[in-house]
């Protein structure tokens, strides 16, 4: 796969212009989707499909900010498995403990206002990790020496936000929607 | 920057040749067909005028009959009588048992999974009872339009699964149809509203048919419809307004515990009747024959209907306010509101919808075709009818994709609303010393346990190289193709081997079967099928023609060498005179291969240098330039 950046010819930094971003993204799939090949044959239609997938893939990196951050740092040859590799900082693992205790309590009372009290403070939160990532990602080609653990970070409330976002559906509907017949 | 203008999709070497193409939506109790002429999108009616045709298929011992003809042996042959087949495409045996009790006629399981419905005229499958609707609209639409269609787009609901959605590509392909895509139908439905050329809009789609409701919440984002929420009770409809409407006119004729079929369906007749008069008029005359042959004289005004409906209104309401919340939105957040769906044309159906999203919604184009007719647009674009259109249907995946792990849990590969077309790859290994195969077990879902999620198929994986555990990397890549449907390879990736996969559908059929009922319909009625098979071929080769022509006029000198282009002249020569003879489809077949052989790698080199250059995003100017 051609590196993202490259294929939607973005100058590589963690900023991006959002309307260009998409703009891009619209007009490449505009010409390569496989839709505008069904006349072409069966060839040049999976040729498309191929193409157009990676187009899909880039955008999902280009457009998420963690996506990007990891991407970045992949390029400038400091990549890690985000899977295994965790954060080695001790007081940002001291503050996860603290904010998963919070939503549990939270969550476990119930309690919609505290719930909704909590989300709004780690949105706060979330936005500070990701000026974290744009900062030590200012020169894409040379990282920081953090990082990895800013982009660690905003990985961290990126999915606390997401548990807490599945959390409050859950909460306002008991159960799941479509019964398939 | 402007990217280069590749290919030229649209362009054409006749500009005033138009290619044939159409909308389907093959639904649950009607099916419509609908076309693009002089601009205009419209259902195309049969030779009595009728635009909608029943979803129903009577297998007689020695006739087929589709529609209309087969609604009138609902009664006396009910075994036969396949309705609401769409309920069972895609569907394994398991499913299909939970089913059969509402089912009328009689099932039982093949050995390839698929449910089989036992019928006068053999053993028949979902996909060919599909096939056979769809054939039946194939002629409609070909007998309109004096020619053969080049491809149609076909809408399935939302929430179809991968094993749906193959299976009516394969009911498609059973009955001779090409299908240039399959679009969701409240897509469809906004696409004919032209909501997809707003930039940024939540829409609502608020379907009541006959016996299915259905809610769909669409996210439009530069052009990408994400389904966000889909919703709703299979098993609701105005078919059961009809109902309440029956009981009332037993209750008010004194009829009440009527049980004589002919009479009860005398009366649903007239329920349905008054139903449908309601949605102009203020009130209406309503008579019921009674058992001793007298007459009930009353009448029924829509106060009363609104009464009767409104338990009904209030349970699809209910599903509204369940999508909404799984959408995470307030119902102040919708900013369209489409209705679909011959029920909504109830005066109080409109108002209920109206009152509960705060707006009033799209209603000005027939909600019996609506579905159709947006699927007409999108099938005259991909024709290539709209060269200068920019317009593109951008979907998502609506079911995560994944695959069974340890204790039987879900590895999710491709999430749900991951925008399509999509490849993904995931690495596995070995766990046994000299490990030669593996299997796999593909699941569609949203849940973490494998049992709760649809299974699609189980793959075994052989002949991977003997090494130690752990070491052997094996890469299995999930596609997903632009209509949803999925596409798995395997590849051990340390020493090389493609892994034979060996795939065993869940619920789909094979390729052999498919092969076995085209050769058992093609011997049933062979001279038409010659005819047929000579036309669809003759169109394919104009296709490959007009394809190969535009492009060794505009690409010819720049990707082939002299020899090259000889050969592949030849072989077009070749196509063109056999396709003028118009004697044997099977000639035509073989000069057609021929000729994709021939220029297969002028297809690829073309393909290669327009994504090259699209990807780096030089412009036309720079490129010609350099050239």
């Amino acid at each position: 796969m051609t590196d993202p950046y490259e294929q939607f010819d973005l100058p590589l930094a963690f900023e991006l212009d959002q309307q260009q971003l998409e703009e891009r993204f619209r007009r490449l799939q505009a010409e390569l989707h496989p839709d505008r090949f069904v006349r072409q044959g069966d060839q040049a239609r999976r040729m498309a499909a191929a193409v157009a997938a990676d187009v899909n893939e880039a955008y999902a990196i280009l457009a998420d900010d963690y996506r990007r951050a990891l991407h970045l740092l992949e390029r400038a040859g400091i990549g890690f498995d985000p899977e295994r590799d965790t954060s080695q900082n001790m007081a940002f693992i001291e503050a996860q403990i603290e904010w998963r205790e919070r939503l549990q309590e939270a969550e476990a009372s119930g309690d919609a206002e505290a719930l909704q009290a909590a989300g709004e403070e780690l949105e706060q939160a979330r936005v500070e990790a990701r000026a974290q990532v744009a900062a030590a990602l200012a020169d894409p080609a040379a990282p920081t020496a953090g990082a990895k653990d800013r982009v660690l970070e905003l990985r961290f409330f990126d999915r606390l936000l997401d548990e807490l976002r599945r959390t409050r559906q859950s909460l306002a509907r008991p159960a799941a929607t479509r019964g398939m017949e | 920057m402007a990217l280069l203008q590749i290919t030229e999709p649209g362009a054409e070497s006749a500009p005033h040749q138009r290619h044939l193409a159409a909308g389907i939506d093959l639904g649950t109790t009607h099916s419509l067909v609908a076309t693009v002429r002089s601009g205009e999108a419209d259902t195309l009616p049969d030779a009595q005028g009728r635009h909608i045709l029943p979803s129903i298929v009577h297998y007689g011992a020695d006739a087929v009959t589709v529609g209309h003809a087969a609604a009138e042996h609902a009664a006396d042959d009910p075994h036969n009588t396949i309705a609401s087949v769409k309920r069972l495409i895609g569907r394994g045996a398991a499913d299909v048992a939970t089913l059969s009790g509402e089912l009328p006629f009689r099932l039982k399981t093949g050995d390839s999974n698929v449910p089989r419905i036992e019928t006068a005229a053999g053993d028949k499958t979902a996909v060919e009872v599909s096939a056979a609707i769809l054939d039946t609209l194939r002629e409609r639409a070909e007998a309109t339009l004096g020619d053969s269609l080049e491809g149609v787009v076909i809408t399935v609901p939302a929430y179809f699964d991968d094993a749906q959605r193959q299976a009516t590509r394969d009911a498609a392909q059973l009955a001779g149809l090409n299908v240039f895509r399959l679009i969701s139908e409240p897509t469809a439905a906004a696409v004919a509203y032209g909501l997809d050329q707003g930039e940024e809009s939540t829409i609502a789609v608020y379907d009541l048919g006959g016996g299915t409701f259905d809610i769909s919440i669409l996210q439009l984002r530069k052009g990408v419809f994400e389904v966000l929420a889909t919703g709703g009770d299979s098993a609701l409809g105005g078919d059961d307004i009809d109902r309440a409407i029956a009981d009332w006119l037993l209750n008010e004729a004194g009829m009440a515990g009527e049980s004589d079929p002919q009479r009860l369906r005398r009366v649903l007749l007239t329920a349905r009747r008054a139903k449908e008069a309601l949605t102009d008029a203020e009130s209406t005359p309503v008579e019921v024959l009674r058992a001793d042959g007298s007459t009930w004289n009353g009448s029924l005004d829509r106060a009363t209907l609104v009464e009767l409906a409104r338990p009904l209104l209030q349970r699809t309401m209910e599903a509204c306010g369940q999508v909404l919340e799984d959408a995470g939105l307030a119902s102040d957040a919708i900013d369209e509101v489409v209705l679909v769906g011959g029920s909504t044309r109830m005066p109080a159906v409109r108002e209920a919808v109206e009152q509960f999203f705060g707006r009033a919604p799209h209603a000005g184009i027939d909600p019996d075709r609506v579905v159709a007719i947006g699927a007409a647009q999108q099938a005259d674009i991909l024709a290539g009818n709209k060269p200068d259109t920019e317009l593109l249907l951008l979907d998502v995946i609506p079911l995560s994709l994944g695959l069974e792990t340890m204790g039987g849990l879900v590895e999710f590969i491709i999430p749900r609303n991951t925008t399509i077309p999509a490849t993904r790859a995931q690495d596995f290994t070995t766990f046994k010393d000299g490990q030669t195969a593996m299997s796999l077990h593909v699941v569609q879902g949203e849940r973490d346990v494998v049992d709760a999620n649809r299974s699609l198929a189980r793959f075994t994986l052989s002949g991977i190289p003997p090494m130690v555990a752990g070491a052997a990397r094996i890469r299995v890549t999930f596609q997903v193709d632009a209509d949803g449907l999925l596409n798995v390879t395997a590849r051990e990736q340390t020493q090389g081997v493609e892994a034979h996969i060996e795939v065993k559908p869940s619920y789909g059929l094979t390729d052999s079967e498919i092969e076995q009922m085209l050769r058992d319909s093609a011997s049933s009625a062979r001279e038409d099928m010659e005819a047929r098979r000579l036309r669809e071929q003759q169109v394919e080769a104009d296709r490959v023609l007009e394809a190969l022509d535009a492009a060794l006029e505009t690409d010819g000198d720049r990707y082939l060498e002299p020899a090259e282009r000889q050969t592949i002249e030849q072989a077009r020569d070749t196509l063109r005179a056999e396709r003028e003879k118009g004697a044997d489809p099977d000639a035509i077949e073989a000069a057609r291969k021929r000729v994709e052989q021939a220029s297969e790698a002028f297809v690829a080199r073309r393909m290669n240098d327009s994504i090259r250059r699209a990807l780096a995003g030089h412009n036309v100017s720079e490129y010609d330039a350099g050239n």
